[in-house]
């Protein structure tokens, strides 16, 4: 487990006046980090750290490379910056790990919707499924009704009606047919 | 219903339900790997099926504005959507959309006879558009792929760097992408992009190469912000053909079911196939998607009676133009799947070995 120090991935430390220490030394692990390894014992896992302070060319050193790391999990970066260079150097820290390392790199945030598949997740896809069938059957049942709608005689005399159908639906049946692929997809670890 | 039916819908009997389900399967393959929105082979697919090339186009970006919310969530967190410069692109892509939606109804609407006869110029216009476009883009492509073949270089700079040494007043700054665009840059590049994207639907093969080579933006900042300005342009472009009468929901909701799970499919093979490889796939695919929309092109001039020839020709032309789609798709997402179950296959096999060594008593 490697945690990034304040300085990595290319931000200016502070001017120092030209008295740099021989050795940087490295600040002490914050609690959650702390709380993270001892939850890790307390499951009966090795776990480990250290802190990188630097560019994140030193964040790579600290990597070793003969270790199969299974995922490299990108948290809160940058924190102190605003919003949109807080974006690009996020980007491209984990544009630049997954370039140098052999394993997924994935945001803290990704991870937490990824890797959870409970019985919440379950409840969710078994009701997307069930509107998706729904929706489905209804419009193929009720082609006639709907194509009249969209295009024909009533749409003549009421052409809002199409827009609004199909702005509602198209997005509507994207993501509810969306999270069942991906759920399906992630069963079966495909992703 | 009738009347509906032949005029501007078709039909759709299983056959052709499996067969948009297969296109959108195809195209969500090929557009989950290649990144764009895999409408190169979706329209033209259901033209060759039947249906109109208006209702076609209409029911793409309906089926577009769908999936690009879908997909720029993922690019969103990944930090690929640089927001501010898709909305100031917005503007005139708006424009773009609504002036080839004018073009594209006219056309139709203008159109004599009945049936396949009256969409006969729209057919065209979009066949014709669809040609030039997509052989600029394969060949560009392909040239690509031999260049850096040859050198090994990223993508060009030279036009980005003129354009920054013109100094065309308003400057506007884009802290995500970091870049410094004039907005007389901007304004062109957004309309080509919106007409691109509701005459045929690929709006992203002209946003995407000119945010890199023109703007000087990062590829899968690009790749990103197109998504998410795809969102906007597919709505405005579903609610303007919808407000026409050529949205086919049917159609939209038959290919979310094959691309919804093609493009994730697509994605995965990208993380396993080489770049090089994957633009030469693009090239060779959309070239064939070329190839077999011009032979269509003879069915629209005959039906505009512009040449004559045998009337039994027109389903020869059809069935080539159809076949010669379908094995370019069909040929180009097998070679992907084919990449994506033997990295799968072998992501698992050794991840089973894991397993196994982790549960062996350790001495």
């Amino acid at each position: 487990m490697v945690q990034a120090g304040p300085g990595t991935g290319g931000t200016k430390s502070n001017y120092t006046g030209g008295v740099e220490d021989d050795v940087p030394t490295a600040p002490n692990l914050d609690p959650s980090f702390q709380e993270t390894l001892e939850a890790l014992v307390h499951k009966g896992c090795s776990g480990g750290g250290q802190v990188v302070s630097g560019t994140r060319e030193r964040l790579l050193s600290a990597i070793h490379m003969a270790v199969p790391y299974s995922l490299i999990a990108v948290g809160d970066l940058f924190t102190n910056r605003p919003p949109a260079f807080r974006t690009r150097m996020t980007r491209e820290l984990s544009s630049f790990l997954d370039q140098h390392v052999k394993s997924p790199v994935v945001s803290t945030e990704d991870l937490g919707e990824q890797l959870r598949f409970g019985p919440k997740q379950g409840l969710k896809v078994a009701l997307a499924l069930t509107a998706v069938v729904v929706i489905y059957f209804l419009l193929f049942r009720n082609q006639e009704t709907i194509l009249d709608l969209l295009g024909g005689n009533y749409h003549e005399g009421h052409p809002w009606v199409a827009p609004v159908l199909v702005c509602f639906f198209a997005p509507l049946i994207a993501g509810l047919y969306g999270l069942l692929t991906g759920s399906l997809l992630r069963i079966i670890k495909l992703e | 219903m009738q009347n509906i039916i032949g005029d501007v819908f078709i039909q759709i009997t299983w056959p052709i339900a499996l067969l948009i389900v297969l296109l959108g399967f195809i195209g969500g393959v090929l557009s989950g790997f290649i990144g764009s929105g895999g409408a190169f082979f979706m329209t033209p697919g259901m033209m060759n099926l039947g249906v109109s090339g208006v209702v076609a186009v209409g029911s793409n970006i309906a089926h577009k504005f769908g999936k690009a919310i879908v997909g720029s969530r993922k690019h969103s967190k990944m930090g690929n959507v640089d927001k501010r410069l898709a909305a100031s692109m917005l503007i005139t892509a708006l424009l773009g959309i609504r002036l080839a939606v004018w073009i594209n109804s006219f056309l139709f609407q203008g159109g004599s006879g009945e049936g396949k006869g009256k969409s006969a110029a729209a057919d065209l216009y979009i066949s014709g558009i669809f040609i030039s476009i997509l052989t600029f883009v394969a060949i560009s492509l392909l040239r690509d792929v031999m260049r850096s073949a040859s050198d090994g270089q990223g993508p060009s700079r030279r036009v980005t760097e003129f354009l920054g040494r013109l100094n065309l007043k308003p400057i506007i700054r884009f802290p995500v992408s970091d870049v410094e665009l004039s907005l007389w840059v901007l304004l062109p590049v957004g309309l080509a992009t919106g007409y691109m994207a509701g005459t045929i639907g690929v709006g992203g093969f002209v946003g995407v190469p000119a945010m890199i080579y023109v703007f000087g933006v990062p590829t899968a900042v690009a790749a990103g912000t197109e998504l998410y300005l795809a969102i906007f342009m597919g709505a405005f472009g579903a609610l303007n053909y919808a407000w026409e009468g050529y949205v086919d929901i049917r159609l939209t909701l038959l290919l979310f079911l094959g691309s919804l799970i093609g493009v994730h499919i697509g994605a995965y093979g990208v993380k396993v196939v080489s770049e090089r490889y994957i633009r030469f796939t693009t090239g060779v695919i959309i070239l064939l998607c070329v190839i077999s929309r011009a032979l269509a092109v003879p069915v629209y001039c005959h039906r505009l009676r512009w040449v004559a020839y045998d009337p039994s020709w027109d389903a020869w032309f059809n069935g080539l133009s159809l076949t010669m789609l379908f094995a370019s798709g069909i040929g180009g997402a097998s070679m992907i799947l084919w990449h994506v179950a033997k990295a799968h296959f072998e992501r698992r096999r050794i991840h089973s070995t894991l397993l196994v060594n982790r549960s062996l008593p350790r001495g």
